[in-house]
Parts: structure tokens; C-alpha cells; sequence
């Protein structure tokens, strides 16, 4: 019989923070509509909220992690659905249509996948169980389904999430979760996967990353110092000089981030803990001018997702979790793109 | 009685004594599950005259027993459906009491004059803190870290000054730090790739011992490390070539033996999964590994294993 104690570290590591994390790249381009989950399904909108228009439909499961083509006329995202919900890449166009299954291996939980700057493939993170863990790494694979191949190493200590391409196509951000020690940050790595560093600070507890238009900066969510709340901040991509954008007042935890095309704007979803209230912002992008544009209901999807991200923070007990996260768990992942 | 009898009497019962205290090595106090729930026994050093300690319900069990620094004491932390609380208990198996009841504090060490505790427990915010409080659980608790990183399992120094621990702060998968009691002057020991945890402060303050890849998949061995007490100095304790994971030194009353639990004996290891633990001792210095005590338990896929502490034998 073996002890089933789940003491030191992660006893009461059951309340530490839980990180919710986003992918994305904004690719150059007009202001247009912004993609978002809310309950099992993916909408867009106009960037003032007016105009929500139903992508999906999804009646076994639901819908998470949503990205733009760079021409505006695709979007891709994982389906969820029994029994193991695990994630599958799914395709469709801008306006819900020519809904289809990019990607199925049975036994892979296949997540957060974006497009790269050319728009002829996508990079994903890719999780399989492997002796009692969940490590996830980062693969790449055609629009068609075809030539898969892996572009960091699986290793069993690690979560590597949410790549995205930088606008030049040279560089791949992701998050990395456990790496060398750290519970979190973000990482920059050659598209080859070669020469991986860490860009956040250890302290910054950073996730979620989307680069700027131009490719300079990086916008990502950061859970430093509170384990309820968390900001959004700009980092530039030679990781000097972080601003915060948000500022969480005590109460606000911010969730996913998106740079507008045109670069003037920043979208992200933030939750009020204390009264569970939610929202999708716009603001300028230094954080100023941050406006309210549309109100955003949880959701109680089952989503594999956050069992890999709850893995990731050594969420090893379920505890009562965060507000923020409780909201979070519904989606939102606001994703600025192109169509108009 | 004339002098020189009294004086052979007294040479032979000095004698007598330090013979005795020559063989004192102190007795170390571990967790076995071999009676289908996790229970503390004692046994000496060479693993003979085993006694088992607790006698809780078969739903509860003991991890992290310390011996008090008189040898007469065992703080251990109590897991049951309710959560985890510290109790103490004499090392005859008497006078089981609990020091905490909020269901939420865990991994003790009682300071060098056995006056108060250092432990780990709960905050508001969520993540565990390190606070201090009297010996009996009574009065206030006073934290000593911040309430955003998860800290955990506090040691003190031989001195009582300062405290060793071990924390997630600054976003590590875990570290050693070390504080002044009061809670000031924090600062890690250990580098982030590590990810260590301090296990044990000589008798003589001046080295630490740790091990490696904390809060990890099975799947990556574990090792004993000793290093000064400011983080100079780092080196394995007993290195293995195999995949294996030796785990919780602690050293014995003088500080010349040390034991840990390892899985580096048993037969059911793979390179995925812990085996069975047995308590094994060796030389401070290093060498002389011997196994004292086959199939101790086993350990749980977070690392928790059979937690040996030596101390000293009943004054």
C-alpha cells in the first residue's frame, strides 16, 4: 500500500495561484474583429463589442484557445469533448463556416495552436500522459493536417504552451512552465526550436504572450505577487524594460491579452474577484484609456486545458480556486484579427 | 568502605557510564506504512529493537516525525479527512496531544530549547507560510514569510537564531532559504535548477543537508546534497549512477552519521517510478552506506517518503 499523502509543497500548494494562459500572435494588418470564448462557443464582435456574431455551435463539449489567420480568414481552435476531452485542432472561417478537423491522434491532447506569419501552418502544444504526468511540448503541422513534426523536446517535468510566431516569422514565443527550476515564464526561441531563453523574469510569474504587431514588444499576463489578482505588462523582446498596463486595484485579475493590428490597442479580459464580475476591455496601449466593451458569463465546460494548466502550477490538491480563475475557466481569450 | 574500594567502584561505574553513553547513538523515528496505515515507529541506529510509536485510526496516518531535542518528544504532522494538523506524542506512544487543530498546519521542528515550534501552515491568501508559535500550540502565531509564495518546512539552526526553510518565492519550483527567526534578512541559498529542499542542520550549524528536484515527476532521480550553512560548498552526499531517489538526510545527535530514506536497494524501481524505501545510514563524510532498514514504505508520487529523524535517546 502505498502513502497517499500529498503533504510538503503542495498540501496547501492546492491554493497557490492558478494561471490561465492565452496564445496568440497579432499579425500586421486594419483593426477588425475580435474572436472570443464564452460558455462552450467561439464568437466575434466588432472592436467597440457591437455586432456579436455565434461561430459555433457545440453540443458534446466546447471550444477553447481561438486564433486568427494572418489574412483574417481563418480561425483555429481545440474542441473538447468525452470521454477524455482532450483537445483536437478544428478549422473554420471567419464567419463559422467549413467547420472541420484539422488534426486527431487518439492519445494526444493537442492545444493552444496558432498560425505562423505565411499562413501555411500552425504551431501547437501537444500533451500526452506519460507515467502518471502530463508534460506538453510544442509541435508544428500543415493547415491540411499533414507533416507534423516537433520543435521542443518532450520532457516530463515540462509544460511548454501557447507558441506563437513572431510577425517575422524568426522567433516563437511560448510559455514554459517548470523549466530550469521556474514555476513560469515566458520563453523565446528560435523557429527551429534552437537557442531557447527565458524572457520574463522567474518573479513575474509571466504566461500568455502575444507579440506586437512591429515584433519589438510582447504584451503577456503576469500573476506576480498576489496569488487572486494579476496584471497585464509589456516587455520588449530583448526583455528589457517591462511596463505594467494594468493595474489590478486590489481586485481585478486580469486574464488574456491581444495587440490590435494596427498596434494602437491592447484587448484583455479582466474579472473583478471580489464580485466575480467580468468583462473584455480595449485600452490604449500603454494600459490608458481602458474601456469596458463587453461583459463575459463563465462557463462550466469540462476543458482539458485547465487540467494541464492546474498540472503545470502543481496544483496537485483541487481547492477552492481563485475568483479570477473560476471566471477564466469560461474563456473569454479575447483575439484581435484582421476580418472586418 | 575503604577509599580504594570506593575509588575502584567509582572507576568502574565511570567506566560503566561512558561505556553506556559510547553506545548511545540515539534513536531515529520514521513512518512505515507496514501496517497498512502510515504509523511512526523508533528503532536504534543499526535498525534493532524496533517500537512502534503511534496507534492512530487506520484512515489517518503520521508523516515528518521529530524527536525533540530531549529525546523524550515526537512532534509528527497528522493526516485525516479534516486536513493535517501537528500533535506531539512521548516516544513510549503516552500522551498523544494535538499542538494544532485549524486542520491546516503541518511540518514542524521545535526550536534548540524545545520551547516553541516552527511550522508550516495556511495563510488567507492561500500559499503556505512559515510561522512560530509555543511548543504546547498556545499563544499567537507569528508568521515569518510572505503569504504569495508557498514556503514550507522550517528548520532552526543549532543556535536558535535562524531558519532554514524551504519556498517557491521569486517564482522557483522550490528553493533553500535561510531567515533570522524573527522573519528578516531572507535570503536563498540554492540555485532555481535545482530545485532543492533542506532536510537537516548539522549539530554544529555550519552545513545543511538538501535534495534536489523538488516538487518533480518521479521520473527524475532525487539525491542528498550537503553545502555550508550560506550556500558555499554544494556536493552530492552518496552519489548512485542508476536512476534512484535518496531523500530526507538528517544527522545523527553528534553528527558524525547521517541517514536518508532510498529506493537505490529495491527491486520494484523503474525509471519512472519510486520503489520501495528502506532507512539507510552512513558516514558523515561520506561512505559506509548501510542499509538499516529494508522496505521501510513506499512514497507517494509528491516525494513524500518515511522521513527519518535521529535524536537522542530518552534523557
Amino acid at each position: 500500500m502505498r502513502f497517499r499523502v500529498c503533504l510538503s509543497y503542495c498540501i496547501l500548494a492546492a491554493v497557490i495561484a492558478l494561471i490561465t494562459v492565452p496564445a496568440h500572435a497579432t499579425f500586421p494588418g486594419k483593426n477588425g474583429r475580435i474572436a472570443f470564448v464564452q460558455g462552450p462557443d467561439i464568437y466575434t464582435m466588432n472592436q467597440d463589442g457591437s455586432n456579436v456574431r455565434q461561430l459555433t455551435a457545440l453540443t458534446d463539449g466546447g471550444a477553447f484557445w481561438v486564433n486568427w489567420s494572418p489574412d483574417g480568414k481563418q480561425i483555429v481552435f481545440s474542441r473538447f469533448a468525452a470521454p477524455d476531452f482532450f483537445g483536437q485542432l478544428w478549422l473554420m472561417n471567419a464567419d463559422g463556416g467549413n467547420q472541420h478537423l484539422l488534426l486527431t491522434d487518439p492519445g494526444f491532447d493537442d492545444e493552444a495552436a496558432s498560425f505562423s506569419p505565411d499562413g501555411s501552418h500552425l504551431i501547437f502544444s501537444r500533451c500526452a500522459p506519460l507515467d502518471g504526468e502530463f508534460p506538453c511540448a510544442i509541435y508544428r503541422v500543415g493547415l491540411d493536417g499533414s507533416g507534423i513534426s516537433q520543435v521542443t523536446p518532450v520532457r516530463i517535468e515540462l509544460t511548454d504552451l501557447e507558441p506563437v510566431y513572431s510577425p517575422d516569422g524568426s522567433t516563437i514565443a511560448f510559455d514554459s512552465f517548470g523549466r530550469d527550476g521556474i514555476l513560469g515564464a515566458v520563453h523565446l526561441m528560435n523557429s527551429d526550436g534552437t537557442n531557447i531563453r527565458q524572457l520574463t523574469l522567474a518573479q513575474l510569474g509571466g504566461y500568455g504572450s502575444d507579440w506586437s504587431p512591429d515584433g519589438e514588444q510582447l504584451v503577456f499576463t503576469t500573476k506576480c505577487c498576489n496569488p487572486e489578482l494579476a496584471n497585464i505588462a509589456v516587455i520588449r523582446r530583448d526583455g528589457k524594460q517591462v511596463r505594467q498596463v494594468t493595474d489590478d486595484k486590489g481586485v481585478f485579475g486580469a486574464g488574456r491579452s491581444s495587440w490590435s493590428p494596427q498596434g494602437d490597442a491592447i484587448v484583455f479580459r479582466t474579472t473583478n474577484v471580489t464580485t466575480g464580475e467580468g468583462g473584455i476591455y480595449v485600452s490604449n496601449a500603454d494600459g490608458s484609456n481602458a474601456k469596458l466593451i463587453l461583459k463575459v458569463r463563465p462557463s462550466t465546460v469540462p476543458n482539458n486545458a485547465l487540467k494541464i494548466l492546474k498540472k503545470s502550477h502543481f496544483l496537485k490538491n483541487k481547492h477552492e480556486l481563485p475568483a479570477s480563475t473560476q471566471i477564466e475557466d469560461g474563456g473569454a481569450l479575447p483575439r484581435w484579427g484582421t476580418a472586418q | 568502605m575503604s577509599l580504594a574500594k570506593t575509588l575502584v567502584i567509582g572507576i568502574i561505574l565511570t567506566c560503566a557510564s561512558f561505556l553506556a553513553s559510547a553506545a548511545d547513538r540515539g534513536r531515529i523515528a520514521f513512518v512505515s506504512d507496514r501496517s497498512g496505515s502510515s504509523q511512526i515507529y523508533t528503532m536504534n541506529p543499526d535498525g534493532t529493537d524496533q517500537l512502534q510509536v503511534t496507534d492512530l485510526a487506520p484512515a489517518d496516518g503520521a508523516v515528518g516525525p521529530v524527536i525533540s531535542p530531549d529525546g523524550r518528544q515526537i512532534l509528527f504532522t497528522k493526516f485525516s479527512s479534516e486536513g493535517v494538523d501537528l500533535y506531539a506524542i512521548n516516544v513510549d506512544g503516552t500522551g498523544l496531544r494535538a499542538i494544532t487543530e485549524d486542520h491546516q498546519s503541518f511540518f514542524g521542528h521545535w526550536s534548540p530549547d524545545q520551547a516553541k515550534i516552527a511550522f508550516t501552515t495556511a495563510s488567507s491568501l492561500g500559499p503556505a507560510v512559515i510561522a512560530e508559535m509555543e511548543a504546547d500550540g498556545s499563544g499567537e502565531r507569528k508568521i515569518l514569510t510572505s503569504d504569495l509564495w508557498e514556503s514550507v518546512a522550517p528548520l532552526y539552526t543549532p543556535n536558535g537564531k535562524q531558519i532554514v526553510f524551504q519556498s517557491q518565492m521569486g517564482g522557483l519550483v522550490s528553493a533553500v532559504w535561510i531567515m533570522n527567526r524573527d522573519g528578516s534578512h531572507q535570503r536563498r541559498l540554492t540555485a532555481p535548477a535545482l530545485k532543492g529542499a533542506a532536510s537537516a542542520i548539522s549539530p554544529d550549524g555550519k552545513h545543511i543537508l538538501l535534495m534536489n528536484n523538488l516538487n518533480s515527476p518521479a521520473a527524475l532521480s532525487n539525491e542528498n546534497f550537503v553545502m555550508n550553512l550560506n550556500g558555499t560548498g554544494l556536493k552530492p552526499l552518496a552519489p548512485l549512477q542508476r536512476f534512484h531517489h535518496d531523500l530526507y538526510a538528517t544527522y545523527s545527535p553528534d553528527g558524525s552519521k547521517i541517514s536518508f530514506v532510498s529506493d537505490r536497494f529495491s527491486n520494484d524501481i523503474t525509471d519512472f517510478t519510486y520503489g520501495t524505501f528502506d532507512i539507510v545510514t552512513m558516514d558523515a563524510n561520506g561512505g559506509n552506506v548501510v542499509n538499516v532498514l529494508s522496505g521501510a514504505g513506499l512514497c507517494p508520487n509528491d516525494g513524500n517518503c518515511v522521513t527519518p529523524s535521529w535524536g537522542p535517546s530518552e534523557q
